[in-house]
């Protein structure tokens, strides 16, 4: 009977890296944002006029700056990752820093993307696209900020498995930009 | 499930999807015409989501290592990823249509 309960563990969820917990997380994210991008891109088709006249008024350069941004942090947190594994806890902990300073940088600049917007008299409120926009870049910048969080505890354990974890969580949050950069940017 | 060497891209690994994902960035960019505010032509809009669904794979199976997971999860998140660029991409094609 105690070895059955040994036994038991996260089912499918074992085979993912990380903490099977973070997994769950990332699903409903996964999940979250995808309704958001059907339901942005069934409302643009609905109203493809309004919708490219609010565009008009994005950074679609300063969306394309964060997208390198995010990716290069993300790159650093894989390197993190087998730094831990190969180097030792120093190396791993720089490429961290450099995940976590390209994470402070992406929200710098969508500090100024959103100043940029305000100062042209757009708000969540102005219409359907700019409620969606703020919506979903957003709540993906507090992914971010949640991201960084995680990244600077794991980074003080400095342990395998929870920068495993860690980086997981932060290479989902670049994953949903990947996706969000030209559907809410790009296409019109 | 807890990581060891071998099962980790390699730094070279590594170096070449981040090269990739700048350079999927690059052909977003040039496809978008982000200094442009006219319309995409529906063929602008197929390379924009290829471009992103490259990151996306590039992201989930170097960076995120999934190849060392299971073929369940694989077809999983592939599908996860095919169904939102289908949903886009139809979207897109509709008001392509409709002009």
């Amino acid at each position: 009977m105690e070895h059955q309960d040994d036994a038991v563990g996260w089912g499918a969820l074992d085979s993912l890296p990380g903490n099977p917990l973070i997994w769950i997380l990332i699903i409903s994210e996964l999940l979250v944002f995808g309704a958001f991008f059907a339901g942005f891109s069934v409302m643009r088709a609905l109203h493809p006029m309004a919708f490219a006249a609010s565009q008009a008024h994005l950074n679609r350069m300063t969306g394309g700056i964060n997208t390198m941004i995010l990716l290069s942090s993300g790159a650093c947190a894989a390197m993190a990752l087998r730094a831990r594994a190969e180097e030792g806890v120093r190396r791993c902990r720089f490429w961290l820093a450099g995940a976590g300073g390209l994470g402070v940088a992406f929200l710098l600049v969508k500090g100024y993307e959103y100043a940029d917007e305000a100062a042209q008299g757009m708000s969540i409120d102005t219409d359907s696209f700019f409620t969606l926009f703020y919506l979903m870049t957003g709540f993906h910048a507090l992914h971010v900020i949640l991201g960084l969080i995680i990244l600077t505890i794991v980074s003080w354990r400095c342990q395998q498995d929870d920068i495993e974890t860690g980086t997981a969580f932060w290479h989902m949050v670049d994953l949903i930009w990947v996706l969000l950069y030209p559907i809410v940017y790009l296409i019109r | 499930m807890t990581p060891d060497l071998s099962t980790l891209p390699s730094r070279r690994h590594l170096w070449l999807c981040w090269v990739i994902l700048m350079s999927m960035t690059g052909v977003s960019l040039v496809a978008g015409d982000p200094t442009d505010d006219r319309r995409l032509p529906f063929l602008g809009v197929v390379i924009l989501l290829v471009a992103a669904a490259i990151k996306a794979r590039q992201i989930l199976w170097v960076f995120l290592n999934l190849r060392q997971s299971t073929t369940t999860w694989k077809a999983t998140l592939a599908a996860f990823l095919a169904v939102i660029i289908v949903i886009v991409l139809g979207c897109a094609g509709v008001s392509a249509l409709a002009r």
